[in-house]
């Protein structure tokens, strides 16, 4: 009978102090975190033009769009140049390019995204850059075009 | 008050000191490339028949050849720079698909109606060809090309030619590019 109670009142301190701890001690830990803001690779589609001479309306271009995934909400810029115009950066939406190859060259313009927020990557809907009817030749070039094969090459950067 | 004053102060030197650096230098970009090819067709459109007075006054005692400008050119439009011929038939005459040029095109024939035997032979000319060879040039579809067609009756033709008001001819026009 003796061995017991000491044993319970062992237990009864242990408790008692245990209880004590858990009052006593508080602490604050502070998590600091930084988003960057990027974006994934360009997804990039060349984009074709079938001119008729004959036509009497714009010529659109078809393909795929070319489209990129950036951190969600931050904004971002975009830039176009043309090779075949020399290679100026624009910045503006609207891209005057020049398509050259077998006969005289041929203008064209070329829509593209300026400015846009991201909307974050994984399963988010990419954000497009290009659509796959972005370039047009209109009518008065696409008359004077002569027969024959061109291209141009366009960088689109995203600046973050 | 002096002290916040030069604390507001200091702080609006910071952030213009700040802004320019952002605005010239951005953290990073993505880029890539783009090709846009193009293909242009080629075709040609008729956009004025050509056509002759009606009738023709073929003088027979005229000891010259006579020509006849048309009262309306044959108008096209082909794809800027292509080369396209013309070629020539006559509906009353053994021409079959000649190629036009400015010398003109033999065995044509005008027929009277009325008197089916009595013909007067003629040549068709295609004035505008760009080498004297029959091939032309086309101009694009901005602008008109001229055949520049026309007839010419030979003195002797005309001299020998018995009078009707009902000779004529149909000239079929084949344009290959």
């Amino acid at each position: 009978m003796k061995k017991l109670m000491v044993v319970m009142a062992a237990m009864a301190f242990v408790v008692v102090m245990a209880g004590g701890a858990w009052a006593d001690v508080t602490g604050d830990v502070d998590i600091n975190a930084t988003v960057s803001g990027k974006c994934n690779a360009i997804t990039a589609n060349d984009l074709t033009l079938t001119i008729d001479p004959a036509t009497t309306s714009v010529v659109s271009s078809t393909g795929s769009a070319t489209t990129v995934q950036c951190s969600k909400s931050k904004a971002f810029t975009v830039t176009a140049a043309s090779a075949g115009a020399g290679g100026a950066e624009d910045n503006d939406g609207s891209l005057a390019g020049v398509l050259t190859g077998t006969g005289a060259n041929i203008p064209y313009t070329l829509a593209y995204t300026s400015s846009f927020n991201g909307a974050g990557f994984g399963s988010a809907t990419p954000t497009t850059l290009l659509n796959a009817n972005a370039a047009t030749v209109a009518i008065v070039d696409a008359n004077a075009a002569e027969e024959g094969t061109y291209s141009d090459t366009v960088t689109i950067t995203v600046e973050y | 008050m002096k002290k916040n004053i030069l604390l507001m102060a200091v702080l609006a030197a910071m952030s213009f000191a700040i802004n320019p650096v952002f605005a010239a230098s951005p953290a990073g970009f993505t880029s890539a490339e783009i090709k846009v090819n193009a293909q242009v067709g080629v075709s040609c459109q008729e956009i004025q028949q050509g056509a002759f007075p009606s009738p023709l006054i073929i003088d027979t005692q005229t000891p010259v050849e006579q020509s006849f400008p048309p009262s309306a050119d044959e108008l096209v439009r082909c794809t800027n720079g292509t080369v396209f011929t013309v070629k020539v038939s006559s509906a009353n005459g053994s021409a079959l698909d000649q190629t036009c040029t400015s010398g003109g095109v033999g065995n044509m024939v005008l027929k009277s109606s009325s008197w089916p035997s009595d013909v007067i032979g003629y040549t068709f000319a295609c004035g505008g060809d760009t080498d004297g060879n029959g091939r032309f040039t086309g101009a694009g579809y901005n602008a008109n090309k001229a055949l520049g067609i026309g007839i010419k009756i030979a003195a002797a033709d005309a001299q020998a030619a018995i009078a009707h008001n009902d000779y004529s001819d149909t000239v079929t026009l084949t344009i290959t590019y």
